[in-house]
C-alpha cells in the first residue's frame, strides 16, 4: 500500500490518458476507422508492457509473447464455434488456457539462461504455428477460425481501455514494489539473487504467469474485435513487432514499453500508403535502438533530463 | 497356399527394402546440405561466439548475386558463382565491421536482436529491389545417377563430395595450418593469443570471411535442388540454428556432421512415418529438447 | 543561417500543398477505388496490377461518367489485422467507392463483413473460398449482394484443375498419385478427388505449404507404380517439385495446379525441366488470344512492369475492376444499389481481357464466353510444350493441342 500511495501520480496519468482515449471515439462521432486503430493500439499495448515484465526486468527476453494471446484466442473460438455455454465462461476458459501455455515457456526458463531462453520462446512459438497449420481440420488451417461479430465496436474499444489501464496500473504497482525488485536482481545476476534469499524459481514464475494473464485476456479482447484468429498469431512477425516495440520504446520501464507500442503503432497507421517500407523501417529502427540507444527512446529520454 | 503366399509378400517387401534405401540416401544427401548449411554459422559462434542470425540471408545472397548475374549480366555459370560467393563475403564484412563488431562487448541478447534486424531488413530490401517471384541458380552437373534403384541427381551427390571435403578442409586447416592454429588460439583465450603476438582482430576477420565462403557454397550448391525465394533466408537460418545448438559450442567440426545427420533423419522419418506436414515441426522440437535438456549440445564444451 | 533555410523550405512545401488542395478540389471528386492486397507476394502484387492496370485504362479513356479514377493502395502483408485495418481505414477515412484486391481467402472472409457493413462493393480478385459467396451471399443475400468476384470458387475451379487427370485417363494411365498441399482451400478438392478417382488411386499423401523437397513423397509415388502424379500447391513448393520430379526421372505426368507453373518464366525457372507438367491460368494473362483484348493487354503490361503476368490473379482484378466500372456505367451512378442491379442484368454483355462476362449468376460469378453456367470461367488447362511454350488442351474453345505423354516419361515407364 505504500507503493499505491507513491505511485498515486503515475496511476492518476493513466486514469486521466484513459478517460481521454474513451472521450475520443463520441468525440469524433465514432469513426469506425478511428475506433478500430485505437482498440489495436490499446491491445499491443498490453502485449508490449507485459513483455516487459518478462524482458525488461526479469531479463527473460521473449521471442513469442503472442503466444499467451494465441492460445487463449484459440480456446475462445473453438468453444465459440463447438458448445454452447455462456459467454463468461468461455472467456474464463480461454483466460486460463493462456495463462497454462505460460508454463511452456515458464518451465524452460527455469533451466536455461536468457539466450537461450528467447530461442526457446521462439521455437514454441512455432511448433504452435505448425500444429495449427496442420490439424488443419480442428483449428482451421490457414483460414483460422472465425466467429460472426457479437459484441459492438464502442464495447470492444471502451473494454480495451478499461484492460489497458488496469493492466498498466498493475504493472507499475508491481514493478515499483518489492517483486519488481526481486525480478531485477534476477535479471542483474542469478547467483547474487539466490545469494541474497530470492526464490528465482518462485517469482520468475509468477512473472511468466502474470504477463499470461493479462496478455491473454488481450488476445481475446482482440478475437471478438476481428471475429477471427489464424496461425498469424503464432507467428514470427507479430511477436517480433512486439519485441520491436518494446526495445524502441525502451525496455525496462513500463511506461516506455507502452510509449514503443501506442507511437510504432499509430504513427506507423499514418504511414500507411508506403506500407511497402514499413517492415524494413522497423528492422532499421530496431538495429539503430540496439545499437545506439540500447535504453530506448523512454530510457534514453530519461536519462537525459536527469541529468 | 505357402507358396502363393510368398508370392503376394514378395512385392510388398520389395517396395519396403526399396523405401528404406531411399530414407537412407535421401538421408545422406540432407546431411550434407544441412552441414553445409551449418557450417559457416558454427564457426562464427565457436570462434567468436557470435550468434549471427543474418547467416541465412547470407548464403540467400549468394543465390541472387548469382542468379542476377547469370540473367542480368548474361555472365558464365562459372563466374557467377564465383560472383555469388564474393558477393556473400562482401557482405558478412559489411555485417560485421559495420554492425556486430561494435556490439561484441555487449550482451549476447543485444546481439540476437541486431542480428534478427538485420536479417530482416535484408529479406526486405530483397522482396523490394528484386521482387517476391521465383529465381534460379542454374545446375552445375546435370543427369542423375542411380544407386541401388535410387534415382540421385548429380547436383545432390555433388554437394554430398563438397560437404564432406569441406570437412576434411576445415579439419586440416584448423590443425595443421599456423592461421588455423591461432584463429583456435584465440577462440579458447583471446588475451594470451595476443600476448604470443597473434592480432586477434586479424583472425576475427578471417574467421568471418571463411564463414561468408562457406555460407556462399552453401546456398549455391542447394539452390539448384530446390527454389531461390526471399523466404529462403530464415528457413535455412533455423536449420543452421538447430544444427549448431546440437552440435554444441566449441565441439569439433565432425560433431556438426553428426548433429546435421540428426536433424536430417530426423525430418525423414517423421515425414515417412508419421506425417508429412510435421516434417518442419522436427526441427523445432529438436531446437527445444537441445536447449532445455542439454544447452551446451552434444559435443560442446562450454555453455553461452 | 541553417534554421532561416529550413523554415523557408517548411513554408514552401506548405504553400505546395495548399496549392495542390485547391487544384484537387477544384475538378469533380475523382471516384475512389481501394485496393487492399499482399505486395510482397506474387498473387497480392498479380492483384495490385491488375488493379493499376484497370485504372490507367479507365482514366486513359476519359475516367468514368466523366470523373477521373484514383486507386487507394493499401498492403495488407497476409495478415487479417492488418487487412482489416486497412479495409476500414478505405472505407472511413478515404472513404472510397469501392473495394477491390484480396487474393487470399482468409483476408476476404474477414474483410467481407466490414465492407458489406458500410454497403460498399467488395470486388474479388483471387479469393476462391466459396464462403464469401456460395455461402454468405445465399444465405444472407440482402447484406452480402454487394460482393462480386471474377474468380469462381473451389468447387467450380475444380473442373478445371481436374482436366490434366482426366485427358490422362483418356490416354490410357490408371495409377494415380495424389501429392496434394494440406490447406484449408484445396480440402474439399482432396475429398472431391479422392471419392472420384478412387479406384484408381494408388498414393496419396498432403504436404505441408512450405514444404520445399518431396524426395520422400515422390519415390513413394515412383514405388507404387503410378503412371499420373497430381501435384496441387500454391506455396514455394512448385518449382522444387518440378526439378525433383524430373531429376528423380519418375515415371509418372506431372498433372495438377500449381501456381509456380503459371509463370511465364518457367522454363527459365526449371532449366527446361518443365516441359510436359501441366497446370492451369486464367489464359487471358497467358499470352493466349482469348478476346481481342488478351494479346494486346499481355503486350501492354509487359511494356509497363518489363516481364509478362505471371500471377493469375492479374487477369481476374483486371476484369473485376473493369467489369465493375462497366456497371457503373449501366447504372449511369456510383451509388452501391444501383451499380448491383446494373451488375447483375441477364445481359450485362462486358468483354475482358479473360473472357466475356455475359451475365453473373446468383452467387455473382461470372458466366460467359467459353464458360457456361458452374464452369470456371477464365482457366484454360495446358501443358509446357517441347519448344517452351504452353499448350492449351482444354476448353475446347480454346483448344491448340493434345496433351501428350513427354518423352522421357514414356520411357520410364516402359522399364
Amino acid at each position: 500500500m505504500e507503493t499505491v500511495r507513491r505511485e498515486l501520480f503515475s496511476i492518476m496519468t493513466i486514469g486521466i490518458l484513459s478517460i481521454g482515449l474513451a472521450v475520443v471515439a463520441p468525440v469524433s462521432g465514432y469513426d469506425f476507422y478511428l475506433i478500430g486503430l485505437l482498440t489495436s493500439a490499446c491491445l499491443w499495448v498490453i502485449y508490449v508492457v507485459c513483455w516487459d515484465l518478462l524482458a525488461g526486468y526479469t531479463g527473460m527476453l521473449n521471442f513469442g509473447q503472442l503466444l499467451f494471446a494465441g492460445v487463449a484466442a484459440y480456446t475462445v473460438a473453438l468453444i465459440e464455434i463447438h458448445l454452447k455455454i455462456p459467454r463468461p465462461l468461455t472467456m474464463l476458459i480461454g483466460l486460463l488456457a493462456g495463462i497454462l501455455s505460460s508454463l511452456l515457456i515458464g518451465l524452460p526458463s527455469l533451466r536455461v539462461r536468457s539466450t537461450y531462453f528467447a530461442l526457446v520462446s521462439f521455437a514454441v512459438l512455432l511448433v504452435f504455428f505448425r500444429i495449427t497449420l496442420t490439424f488443419v481440420e480442428t483449428f482451421g488451417g490457414d483460414y483460422g477460425l472465425s466467429i460472426a461479430r457479437v459484441f459492438s465496436r464502442e464495447m470492444l474499444y471502451y473494454t480495451s481501455i478499461i484492460l489497458m489501464a488496469a493492466t498498466l496500473i498493475t504493472l507499475r504497482l508491481i514493478v515499483k514494489s518489492r517483486i519488481g525488485m526481486a525480478l531485477q536482481c534476477i535479471r542483474e545476476d542469478e547467483e547474487t539473487a539466490r545469494a541474497v534469499g530470492v526464490n528465482i524459481q518462485r517469482y520468475k514464475l509468477m512473472a511468466c504467469l502474470i504477463s499470461a494473464f493479462f496478455t491473454s485476456l488481450a488476445g481475446i479482447c482482440g478475437f471478438y474485435y476481428m471475429g477471427h484468429v489464424g496461425p498469424e498469431v503464432f507467428g514470427m512477425m507479430g511477436s517480433f513487432n512486439v519485441v520491436i516495440m518494446g526495445v524502441v520504446g525502451g525496455a525496462g520501464t513500463i511506461f516506455g514499453a507502452a510509449l514503443g507500442a501506442g507511437a510504432l503503432s499509430v504513427i506507423l497507421e499514418f504511414m500507411r500508403p508506403i506500407a511497402e517500407y514499413r517492415n524494413i523501417g522497423y528492422a532499421l529502427l530496431l538495429v539503430l535502438v540496439v545499437m545506439m540507444a540500447s535504453r530506448g527512446i523512454w530510457g534514453s529520454l530519461a536519462s537525459y533530463f536527469r541529468k | 497356399m505357402e507358396k502363393r503366399a510368398g508370392r503376394i509378400e514378395g512385392p510388398a517387401r520389395n517396395e519396403r527394402a526399396r523405401m528404406v534405401q531411399t530414407v537412407i540416401f535421401f538421408g545422406v544427401i540432407w546431411t550434407a546440405l544441412y552441414c553445409l548449411i551449418a557450417f559457416g554459422f558454427s564457426l562464427l559462434f565457436g570462434v567468436a561466439q557470435v550468434l549471427n542470425l543474418t547467416h541465412g540471408m547470407i548464403i540467400m545472397s549468394a543465390c541472387y548475386v548469382a542468379f542476377l548475374l547469370v540473367t542480368g549480366l548474361n555472365w558464365s555459370l562459372g563466374f557467377s558463382l564465383i560472383g555469388g560467393v564474393i558477393g556473400s563475403v562482401l557482405l558478412i564484412l559489411i555485417i560485421y565491421l559495420g554492425f556486430i563488431k561494435k556490439l561484441l562487448t555487449a550482451p549476447h541478447t543485444s546481439m540476437l536482436l541486431l542480428t534478427a534486424g538485420l536479417a530482416n531488413a535484408i529479406q526486405q530490401i530483397v522482396i523490394l529491389t528484386v521482387g517476391p517471384q521465383n529465381k534460379f541458380v542454374p545446375t552445375m552437373i546435370t543427369g542423375g545417377t542411380t544407386i541401388f534403384s535410387v534415382v540421385l541427381s548429380n547436383q545432390q551427390i555433388l554437394s554430398v563430395i563438397v560437404a564432406f571435403g569441406l570437412v576434411v578442409l576445415l579439419v586440416l586447416f584448423f590443425q595443421r595450418t599456423r592461421m588455423g592454429r591461432a584463429i583456435r588460439a584465440v577462440t579458447q583465450d583471446r588475451s594470451t593469443a595476443s600476448l604470443s603476438g597473434i592480432n586477434a582482430e586479424e583472425m576475427y576477420l578471417v574467421t568471418i570471411m571463411i564463414a561468408g565462403v562457406l555460407a556462399g557454397v552453401a546456398g549455391l550448391l542447394i539452390a539448384p535442388i530446390q527454389t531461390v525465394t526471399p523466404e529462403i533466408g530464415w528457413e535455412m537460418m533455423v536449420t543452421a540454428f538447430t544444427v549448431t545448438i546440437l552440435a554444441g559450442l566449441g565441439g569439433p567440426i565432425w560433431g556438426v556432421v553428426v548433429a546435421a545427420a540428426i536433424v536430417a533423419y530426423a525430418e525423414i522419418i517423421t515425414a515417412f512415418l508419421i506425417a508429412p506436414t510435421l516434417k518442419e515441426g522436427a526441427a523445432f522440437v529438436i531446437m527445444i529438447l537441445t536447449l532445455m535438456f542439454r544447452p551446451q549440445g552434444l559435443f560442446g564444451k562450454g555453455r553461452l | 543561417m541553417k534554421r532561416g533555410m529550413l523554415t523557408v523550405a517548411i513554408m514552401g512545401l506548405g504553400v505546395l500543398f495548399f496549392l495542390a488542395a485547391i487544384a484537387g478540389a477544384q475538378s469533380a471528386p475523382p471516384i475512389k477505388l481501394g485496393v487492399n492486397d499482399a505486395w510482397d507476394y506474387p498473387g497480392g502484387q498479380g492483384a495490385k496490377r491488375g488493379a493499376e492496370m484497370a485504372l490507367k485504362a479507365i482514366n486513359g479513356s476519359g475516367g468514368l461518367l466523366g470523373r477521373k479514377m484514383e486507386g487507394i493502395f493499401y498492403d495488407n502483408k497476409v495478415d487479417p489485422n492488418e487487412a482489416k485495418n486497412a479495409t476500414e481505414r478505405l472505407l472511413y477515412k478515404d472513404k472510397v467507392d469501392a473495394i477491390t484486391g484480396f487474393w487470399r481467402s482468409d483476408l476476404a472472409i474477414v474483410c467481407q463483413p466490414l465492407i458489406m457493413e458500410a454497403k460498399k462493393l467488395m470486388l474479388i480478385g483471387g479469393a476462391s473460398t466459396p464462403v464469401v459467396t456460395f455461402e454468405r451471399i445465399k444465405q444472407d443475400y440482402k447484406t452480402n449482394k454487394y460482393t462480386f468476384t471474377t474468380m469462381v470458387n473451389t468447387y467450380t475451379a475444380m473442373i478445371a484443375y481436374q482436366q490434366g487427370i482426366e485427358e490422362g485417363l483418356k490416354l490410357g494411365l490408371n495409377k494415380i498419385a495424389m501429392v496434394v498441399e494440406k490447406a484449408a482451400w484445396c480440402d474439399p478438392l482432396f475429398d472431391e478427388w479422392m471419392k472420384k478417382y478412387a479406384n484408381k488411386i494408388v498414393y496419396s499423401t498432403r504436404f505441408s505449404t512450405t514444404a520445399t523437397d518431396f524426395s520422400v513423397e515422390f519415390a513413394q509415388v515412383k514405388a507404387k507404380g503410378a503412371d499420373i502424379m497430381v501435384f496441387v500447391t500454391t506455396g514455394r513448393g512448385g518449382t522444387p517439385s518440378v526439378k525433383q520430379w524430373y531429376d528423380m526421372k519418375i515415371p509418372a505426368i506431372y498433372v495438377g495446379y500449381s501456381v509456380d507453373a503459371q509463370d511465364p518464366n518457367f522454363p527459365q525457372v526449371t532449366e527446361k525441366k518443365c516441359l510436359g507438367v501441366v497446370t492451369e491460368k486464367i489464359g487471358g494473362v497467358s499470352g493466349l488470344p482469348i478476346t481481342p483484348q488478351s494479346i494486346p493487354y499481355f503486350n501492354e503490361y509487359k511494356k509497363v512492369y518489363g516481364e509478362y503476368p505471371i500471377a493469375y490473379t492479374n487477369g481476374v482484378a483486371y476484369d473485376m475492376v473493369m467489369a465493375w466500372a462497366h456497371g457503373v456505367k449501366l447504372a449511369g451512378s456510383v451509388d452501391p444499389d444501383a451499380v448491383v442491379k446494373a451488375m447483375e442484368r441477364k445481359n450485362f454483355n462486358y468483354e475482358g481481357v479473360c473472357g466475356e462476362i455475359e451475365y453473373f449468376d446468383e452467387i455473382h460469378n461470372p458466366v460467359g464466353g467459353g464458360w457456361g453456367k458452374g464452369e470456371p470461367w477464365g482457366w484454360v488447362a495446358y501443358q509446357w510444350g517441347k519448344d517452351g511454350k504452353p499448350v492449351v488442351f482444354w476448353p475446347k474453345k480454346y483448344k491448340d493441342g493434345d496433351m501428350v505423354i513427354p518423352d522421357w516419361v514414356k520411357e520410364m515407364q516402359k522399364k
